[in-house]
């Protein structure tokens, strides 16, 4: 596997936050100065009245919700807006020449050659049937670079990229590269032509925490050493402060909030900043200070005798998994992937504990085979001290009955054709709970413990939002009355403020039920809000283990404080 | 406790699935309408052919034979034996109809669950995949012709063979969605909460394979009318004196010189029929794929 290796290039945290250096050399006024902008799709406002300025050098973030504007707003710079979107009023003067006006020959220069984009998903935006090398230099010939120095110049931009042995990578084809290495090629790309102005939407959302550190410090780094100024669009407010000089809050299409990462960040003056901060999970993430969520959960040691219904026995832990493997068969070589690796650990009753790790660290095959989804090549995944897999039919179900699941994605993890009452009543049909009458009272009773007004019962998923919909699959997995609930990854897909709402219902659904959670998050920040244990996952094996604080105040594993020293935004956490 | 709210502020983007309501709003596009219109007119002329047709569809006009388009009487003329090619065609497209809407009903009625059976049970889908494999291999008007030289010349024979033959890309389709679904969140859901293999099935996959198999119905429908044409023209399907499209066109086939009207009318109506199936089906794709939602 490649691995995202940085030699050349030092970390750039902590960076000055310096207000951003006006260029007053050269020529006066900023770079790009946009007024008024308005955009819409169709006869649908979607940003509205907005103001930017970007002085040259300067890095600006631009943060917000899904639906908040923020992408469009780069889409309108490039004249990309993609079906009926059109800017429907405003001008975007780039040194003086409005852009909004311009027509489509003079923006074919402008995109790429001083306007380049460093767009969200690698593993997309790359020709999946043309050589890496062949892509940067396309975007050279564009500028009307030709012969021999085309291809010095390929290697040359894809080193400082950071690829590691340009001359045999440039030759190969972007499935042969990690998300991380595909994220550095289309950096290559769009330094390419020397852009005076870089937009990064959500750049690395994609990809693991500590590869998305790496890649943002290295085009930090390459956006200063060449004086480029970079708008970086993010949701991540953590982020957005980490890495610009000046932070602009977007809600519904409009600026709410600008101003430095430290003003943004301790003195929010909207009402909506205001929540963002308060939501941000990083800022929990504090010496001492518990956070607001912190009270509220239980202590670190669960009470013995939890309200855990149907099990007399009340053995301290409701989940232990001992030298659990899985291999798959890698296709082609006839080799064998070892996805789990001799995992081991508990999950006390009662309590969280968080599964962390990056992508293929095993997390998800572990909750799937305790889902008995998978069945284990060797070890064991005990509930209550019995294994899922090998169990009867009759046992089987009665384990499943005690472990339900909560997944990452809210839009596919309820039946589009179901009512919602639907979806919550199948597990009680399933399990032959109640009759009819009491299966309908249930049902009530579980949506005001998610906080859903009874009326959405008759509804289908498809007219809720985001976090309505996982509240739903939360209900769902409650209604067996189950001892743990696995979510995997349960909030990740949510924004900020949402995810907030969820954690908080997580966190009172325990003290009130005494379920158990095994959290499964690759997100730290979040984790240290909400759980009592940690289990740290590197490769399938584990990594480290223990309390909470103990991981998180003094981690004993170099990856863990890899991990750890990724969260966005724990520089201003203090 | 901490004060929950109700609303999120995610606004609701992209709806999963679309209602009967909002389907029938964005059917509203001009190649919905058009194919619609077609066979609606097509429909209702095989519908109301008892009440309609001028005359009986076998009625024999030895006096006036060879009539064109226009003639009073007989308003698209009549063929080599006097008989009236509008009543003809009017009962003509009743049993073109028919033999298309028993060959739909065979190939969803069989390849529906052979489709979900092989997406969802591991073990079946080789045999399965195999099979429905060697029947695509052979082209399907020759599997329809061999299976309704098998079957014997009828109605039923023709539409059982070309049933049959199209019986392969419906286990296709439905296989596909399956697999597809089989991997969905709410399914693996289901089956952590002991949801058996039928009862997914049955509660969660094939509700949502609806749209993929009712696509590929309007599919299917064309094709087999096509089909009955060429067994019909073949005498393989329909035999006279009962009128079909495809007899029209075989017994007009010898007269095309004299009487080309005769042949030409049938062929329109054939025309009408799978264009207006092929122009709804991809307007009804669209319309139920979320993703497409064009303004």
């Amino acid at each position: 596997m490649p691995q995202d290796a940085d030699v050349a290039n030092e970390p750039t945290r902590p960076r000055e936050s310096t207000p951003p250096a006006p260029s007053s050399s050269d020529e006066s006024g900023p770079l790009l100065s946009v007024r008024g902008l308005d955009v819409a799709y169709g006869d649908t406002p979607v940003v509205r009245d907005v103001d930017l300025d970007v002085a040259r050098g300067e890095r600006v973030a631009i943060v917000g919700q899904s639906g908040s504007g923020k992408s469009t707003v780069v889409a309108a710079l490039l004249r990309l807006l993609p079906g009926a979107g059109r800017i429907t009023g405003g001008t975007i003067s780039l040194d003086g020449e409005d852009l909004a006006a311009a027509d489509e020959a003079r923006m074919r220069t402008v995109r790429g050659g001083r306007i380049a984009l460093v767009p969200q998903d690698p593993a997309t935006n790359l020709n999946p049937a043309m050589r890496l090398g062949d892509q940067v230099a396309d975007a050279l010939r564009a500028d009307g670079l030709r012969g021999p120095a085309v291809r010095q110049r390929v290697l040359e931009l894809l080193a400082e990229a950071g690829v590691p042995e340009p001359e045999r990578r440039a030759k190969q084809f972007p499935h042969e590269f990690s998300g991380g290495m595909r994220q550095r090629v289309l950096i290559a790309v769009a330094l390419a032509r020397e852009p005076e102005l870089l937009l990064a939407d959500e750049p690395t959302s994609a990809l693991d925490v500590t590869v998305q550190r790496r890649i943002l410090d290295h085009l930090g780094a390459l956006a200063e050493a060449r004086g480029t100024a970079m708008i970086l669009v993010t949701h991540d407010l953590g982020l957005a402060a980490d890495r610009a000089d000046r932070v602009l809050v977007m809600l519904d299409g409009r600026i709410v909030e600008q101003g430095t990462p430290e003003q943004v960040l301790r003195a929010p003056q909207h009402e909506y900043t205001r929540r963002l901060v308060a939501a941000a999970p990083a800022a929990v993430v504090t010496q001492g200070e518990a956070g607001a969520r912190g009270e509220a959960r239980p202590p670190s040691a669960p009470p013995a005798g939890s309200p855990a219904d149907g099990d007399p026995a009340g053995a301290a832990d409701v989940v232990t998994i001992r030298d659990l493997a899985k291999e798959y068969r890698v296709r082609g070589r006839g080799g064998l992937l070892r996805a789990v690796d001799g995992v081991s650990f508990a999950v006390p009753r009662g309590g969280t504990t968080a599964l962390v790790g990056e992508s293929g660290s095993g997390k998800t095959t572990v909750s799937r085979i305790l889902l008995g989804l998978e069945t284990p090549t060797s070890g064991e995944a005990l509930v209550d001290g019995r294994s899922i897999a090998g169990a009867s039919r009759t046992e089987r179900r009665a384990l499943r009955r005690r472990v339900q699941p909560v997944f990452q994605d809210p839009y596919a993890s309820l039946d589009p054709t179901h009512t919602v009452e639907r979806v919550i009543n199948e597990p009680l049909r399933i399990f032959g709970i109640g009759d009819r009458e009491s299966r309908r009272a249930r049902v009530a009773e579980l949506l005001d413990q998610v906080a859903l007004p009874r009326d959405v019962a008759h509804r289908h998923p498809g007219a809720l939002s985001g976090g309505q919909r996982q509240r739903v699959a939360i209900a769902r997995a409650l209604a067996p009355e189950p001892e743990l609930l696995v979510l995997d990854e349960a909030v990740s897909a949510l924004d900020v403020l949402v995810q907030e709402q969820i954690l908080d219902l997580l966190a009172d659904l325990q003290e009130r039920l005494g379920v158990s959670y095994l959290f499964i998050s690759h997100d730290l920040a979040v984790v240290r809000g909400i759980a009592d244990n940690v289990v740290v996952l590197r490769q399938g094996r584990v990594e480290e283990q223990g309390a909470v604080d103990d991981v998180f105040h003094s981690p004993r594993a170099d990856y863990t404080r890899d991990l750890l020293g990724a969260i966005p935004g724990a520089a201003f956490a203090r | 406790m901490t004060v929950i709210e109700h609303g999120d502020l995610a606004p609701d983007l992209a709806p999963a699935v679309v209602g009967p309501r909002r389907l029938l709003s964005r059917l509203r596009t001009p190649q919905a309408i058009v194919g619609g219109a077609m066979l609606a007119i097509v429909v209702l002329a095989g519908l109301l052919a008892p009440l309609l047709a001028p005359h009986g569809p076998a009625e024999v006009h030895f006096d006036a034979p060879f009539q064109l388009p226009g003639t009073i009487g007989y308003a698209l003329g009549t063929d080599d034996l006097g008989r009236d090619v509008l009543s003809r065609m009017m009962y003509g497209i009743r049993a073109s109809l028919m033999v298309g809407i028993v060959a739909v009903g065979l190939a969803v009625v069989v390849g529906t669950p052979l489709g979900l059976a092989a997406g969802y049970w591991r073990w079946l889908d080789a045999p399965v995949s195999r099979l429905t494999d060697v029947t695509l291999a052979f082209p399907f008007l020759i599997l329809a012709v061999g299976l309704a030289a098998i079957n014997g010349p009828s109605l039923a024979g023709a539409a059982i063979s070309l049933g049959i033959a199209q019986v392969p890309t419906m286990v296709r389709v439905v296989r596909a969605e399956t697999m597809r679904l089989k991997e969905s969140p709410f399914v693996l859901a289901a089956t952590a909460m002991d949801a058996s293999g039928p009862r997914i099935l049955a509660q969660h996959i094939l509700p949502n394979c609806l749209s993929a198999i009712i696509v590929q119905a309007t599919v299917i429908m064309p094709a087999a009318v096509l089909g009955e044409a060429v067994l019909s023209f073949l005498g393989l399907g329909i035999q006279p004196p009962t009128p079909s499209l495809g007899i029209m066109l075989s017994d007009a086939q010898q007269y095309l010189g004299r009487a080309p009207t005769a042949a030409l009318f049938p062929g329109l109506a054939i025309v009408a029929i799978c264009l207006g199936f092929n122009l709804l089906g991809d307007a009804l794709r669209d319309a139920l794929d979320p993703t497409s939602d064009r303004k």
